[in-house]
């Protein structure tokens, strides 16, 4: 009877990360568990990105001027700097 | 280098310097649709706030961008001293500010970035300006994240009431 490997291999509790080898018919086999994915407690630290952009409704629709826009607010010096380099 | 020059048909990039960016100041709202609102607008030099990952990934439609000011305008305007920009300001201690040194090169003189005038621009209309040649330059990585860093500290840092007394 012949058995998929893949198969054969679910049924055998496999850890990510270790190297399993043996033999079998006389040949040496090894399998290599590669721990590409991320752990639990990684996997709940990745950051999401959802990316939406919610449809802009207008209220109305008016034609903006040229205009002289107010100046900056004013910017708060660290009182310890003393204006030095 | 702290700039480089970019071709006019590039992507934008976070630390594009772009000129004559319209810019909207709503002057007057008194209770719409009763009054129409009064809206000013006026041309200004931008730079890109948008991180370079979400302008790649192509999904962002809207870039967020500050108003960058000539440093000798402000010094005029007495908002700054030079001596203020020669110290606290270069050195990234003022928060909401941030200083561009100049590029003869590239036609810029030194430059303020006021990280409270902030403003969400169409990223087509950027490119279209783009286009047109109004791109002045581009800040380079590391100095570039460093202006990134300077405007999340500005709205993530905690102020306390009053600083710890020591003994």
């Amino acid at each position: 009877m012949s058995v998929p490997l893949a198969d054969a291999l679910r049924q055998v509790d496999l850890q990510p990360g270790r190297v399993y080898r043996e033999r079998v018919n006389g040949w040496t086999v090894e399998v290599r568990v590669l721990d590409d994915g991320p752990s639990p407690e990684l996997a709940a630290q990745v950051m999401l990105q959802p990316w939406v952009e919610f449809p802009f409704a207008a209220a109305g629709t008016v034609l903006a001027r040229p205009g002289a826009l107010p100046l900056s607010d004013p910017p708060v010096i660290p009182a310890d700097d003393g204006n030095n380099e | 280098m702290i700039y480089n020059q970019t071709a006019t048909h590039e992507p934008i990039d976070q630390g594009d310097l772009i000129d004559d960016c319209l810019v909207l100041w709503i002057k007057d709202a008194q209770s719409p649709p009763a009054s129409q609102p009064i809206v000013d607008f006026a041309l200004r030099r931008i730079i890109v706030l948008t991180q370079t990952c979400d302008l790649a990934s192509d999904k962002a439609t809207m870039v967020n961008v500050a108003e960058v000011f000539d440093a000798q305008d402000l010094i005029d305007q007495k908002l700054f001293k030079a001596a203020d920009i020669r110290g606290p300001l270069r050195a990234g201690r003022i928060w909401g500010w941030y200083f561009l040194p100049a590029d003869g090169a590239l036609g810029m003189g030194e430059m303020i970035v006021d990280l409270r005038r902030l403003h969400t621009v169409r990223l087509d209309l950027l490119r279209n300006l783009c286009r047109a040649g109004k791109r002045r330059g581009r800040v380079q990585p590391l100095y570039r994240e460093h202006l990134a860093k300077h405007f999340a500290d500005t709205f993530s840092r905690i102020g306390l009431p009053r600083p710890y007394e020591t003994l």
